[in-house]
């Protein structure tokens, strides 16, 4: 049954429809607006017609490469192509800054990867194992999860704890505009019914990063050929030396783990997972004042942890039939058209296919490093164009990714304003990334505390008495001592 | 604008909007039975958010004032007339079509960011019609995404 599944694979008409999918997906990922969702539903049709195998096998290429192609972007323009990169511009950017650019991107791509197979080995030895413990998962330890991660809103402040919580603060009340979860309430809408479905994260992403990046380069546009000096380009392998690989395999390893688990949970996502990793790395680091000024840690934990979630993903997708996000939904309606229904009996009922899956996942991935790093040199080239010409039009880009996300007019206005808003944040020396961590994980918190409260009949000590809600609260309120304790050191220092 | 006008205009403005949350969340009244409702966490979120600032405002006023003048060089029109050929674009996209807004726009914008020196009107008018082709025949034939078609016939 294993060989039929690899030999499924290994046929030119299902590794060309592979490397399609790989391709395309690349593109869609490094695009700003243009995400794995889109591609993946813009494919769907088309598979249809195809073999079983090879239809699932373009969809495993799209997902792959989408999820891949989201750190060009955010390395070379400091605009996350997905928002699985949000970590990712971090670091990266400020690499591409110091000229850096081609081993941020060497290192990124490796560890895409890396963190992608060794998701994909979790996927095919663990999965049953690991699915079966995430069914312990109920409200209350999602809402724990939630508020764990939103305690890497201190970590990411910057220099202001308080103005970092307080842009958290207006992302998490950003994102309750529209239909609340569970009653579908109509909040914040000021009767407008283009604010029904609220804000895309998408939409904010492109304004706070993109749009805003423009304004202020028409700001500062006396300096913007000054900054455009040549930078010396030098390349070896994927820019890592063995000795500095060596050092980074517990940064490996710990963001591939918080990568599979964050996939494995349904409903939480990649942006996440690469946001908890970094933390955790700076966290975890021996000089964690050095992240955001351009160290290579920081690429590796966020592009480990997000293309780890792709295996982690799909554990509980096929093993139970429960699609974890977008992607994995899309890919269920996939599977099904084709006959495949997931389920703990899939190794029983399409055992063929189960095992071409993890094959079309292996090729996908190796075609994925293949193709990157083969045209690592064009991309790095990116960075020659005079910005004077180069901005314009990834603002152009940004505009139509915008507008495709949901082909309305509205999102293109969302985003100009989010670009705006981003400035006056810029102003008053607010950190944004807080703002983006709010309004990611504030409908998480809340709607998980709502169901928690309402299965419990409205008891508070269901977060306490749940074991591993506990342990998650636990730790959210550890790190957020630590960090108030660091802050008010340099706090008091600083008024000494 | 110094560091300390700067956070107590902040602390003000955000303080602001926190009351402005909580007055607006009063009237949002639980519809299924024994639940909090949709008012509940914008009612916490709104409250943190008052705090928070207070704090900020408190903390601010407390501190001592550390006069910076900080020198800019900054280019105001530069960024007024970004902001402002960002709303025509955004305004023309729909009705004039994507083309012909496109090329448009990257033109100015191409002019606003770039100085004297490297100002070549004509390579500018190349990019600013090529781009735009490029990416409707990606797109729209390509990957059959819909872009605003406009006044053009196609």
């Amino acid at each position: 049954m294993i060989l039929e599944g690899i030999l499924l694979i290994f046929n030119p008409v299902c590794l060309g429809l592979i490397l399609l999918g790989v391709l395309v997906g690349i593109v869609f990922g490094a695009m700003p607006g243009l995400s794995a969702t889109m591609a993946v539903v813009l494919f769907l049709p088309m598979s249809f017609g195809m073999q079983p195998m090879n239809g699932i096998a373009l969809l495993v290429g799209l997902y792959l490469g989408a999820i891949s192609g989201g750190l060009i972007t955010a390395i070379l323009l400091k605009i996350p192509g997905t928002p699985s990169s949000i970590a990712t511009v971090f670091d990266g950017g400020p690499m591409a800054d110091n000229g850096e650019a081609g081993k941020a991107l060497g290192v990124g791509i490796l560890y895409s990867f890396l963190g992608g197979l060794i998701s994909i080995l979790a996927l095919i030895f663990i999965s049953p194992y690991l699915a079966k413990l995430t069914l312990k998962f109920a409200p209350a330890e999602y809402f724990a999860i939630a508020i764990f991660s939103l305690t890497i809103i201190a970590s990411l402040s910057g220099k202001s704890l308080l103005k970092g919580l307080l842009s958290g603060v207006l992302g998490i009340a950003l994102s309750m505009v529209g239909m609340a979860p569970l009653d579908s309430f109509t909040r914040f809408t000021f009767g407008y019914y283009q604010l029904l479905s609220g804000f895309d994260i998408v939409v904010i992403l492109i304004g706070v990063f993109a749009v805003t990046d423009i304004i202020l380069s028409g700001f500062g546009r006396r300096t913007l050929a000054e900054k455009m000096e040549k930078k010396e380009f030098k390349l070896n392998g994927f820019g890592i030396s063995w000795l500095e690989f060596k050092q980074q395999f517990g940064n490996l390893i710990r963001s591939s783990l918080i990568g599979i688990g964050i996939g494995i949970l349904p409903g939480i996502g990649g942006s996440t997972a690469g946001l908890l990793a970094y933390t955790a790395t700076k966290n975890a680091s021996k000089y964690p004042e050095k992240f955001g000024t351009g160290v290579v840690d920081g690429v590796i934990a966020s592009e480990t942890a997000n293309n780890a979630v792709i295996g982690g993903s799909l554990i509980p997708l096929l093993t139970m039939g429960i699609p974890g996000n977008t992607v994995t939904a899309i890919f269920l309606g996939g599977l099904i058209i084709h006959g495949i229904s997931p389920g703990p009996l899939i190794f029983v009922k399409s055992g063929a296919i189960m095992y071409g899956i993890f094959t079309a996942l292996i090729v996908a991935n190796i075609f994925m490093i293949i193709f990157e790093t083969a045209c690592l040199r064009w991309f790095v080239k990116l960075l020659d164009i005079p910005k004077h010409l180069l901005l314009p039009i990834i603002m152009v880009l940004c505009i139509v990714g915008s507008f495709s996300a949901a082909s309305r007019i509205f999102d293109v206005w969302c985003v100009v304003a989010f670009g705006m808003a981003g400035m006056f944040f810029k102003m008053f020396q607010i950190p944004t990334t807080p703002l983006i961590i709010g309004v990611i994980l504030g409908p998480m918190a809340e709607e998980n505390l709502r169901r928690a409260l309402m299965a419990s009949g409205g008891d508070w000590s269901v977060f306490i008495t749940r074991p591993i809600s506990a342990v998650f609260l636990a730790i959210a309120a550890i790190s957020m001592f630590i960090s108030l304790k660091k802050h008010w050191e340099s706090y008091k220092a600083a008024s000494a | 604008m110094n560091d300390k006008t700067r956070d107590l205009l902040c602390g003000i403005i955000f303080f602001a909007f926190g009351g402005a949350m909580f007055f607006q969340s009063r009237n949002i009244s639980p519809i299924i039975a024994k639940e909090v409702g949709s008012g509940f966490v914008p009612k916490i979120v709104a409250a943190v958010f008052m705090s928070l600032s207070m704090l900020l405002l408190v903390l601010t006023l407390l501190k001592e004032r550390k006069v910076a003048a900080a020198k800019t060089n900054e280019d105001i029109k530069g960024g007024v007339l970004t902001i402002l050929a960002l709303i025509a674009y955004v305004f023309l996209f729909d009705g004039l079509g994507f083309l012909l807004s496109t090329a448009l726009y990257l033109f100015v914008q191409i002019t606003i960011l770039s100085d004297a020196k490297n100002r070549r009107l004509p390579l500018f008018c190349v990019i600013s019609v090529v781009t735009p082709t490029i990416i409707y025949f990606l797109f729209v034939k390509g990957f059959d995404l819909i872009l605003p078609a406009g006044i053009l016939p196609f």
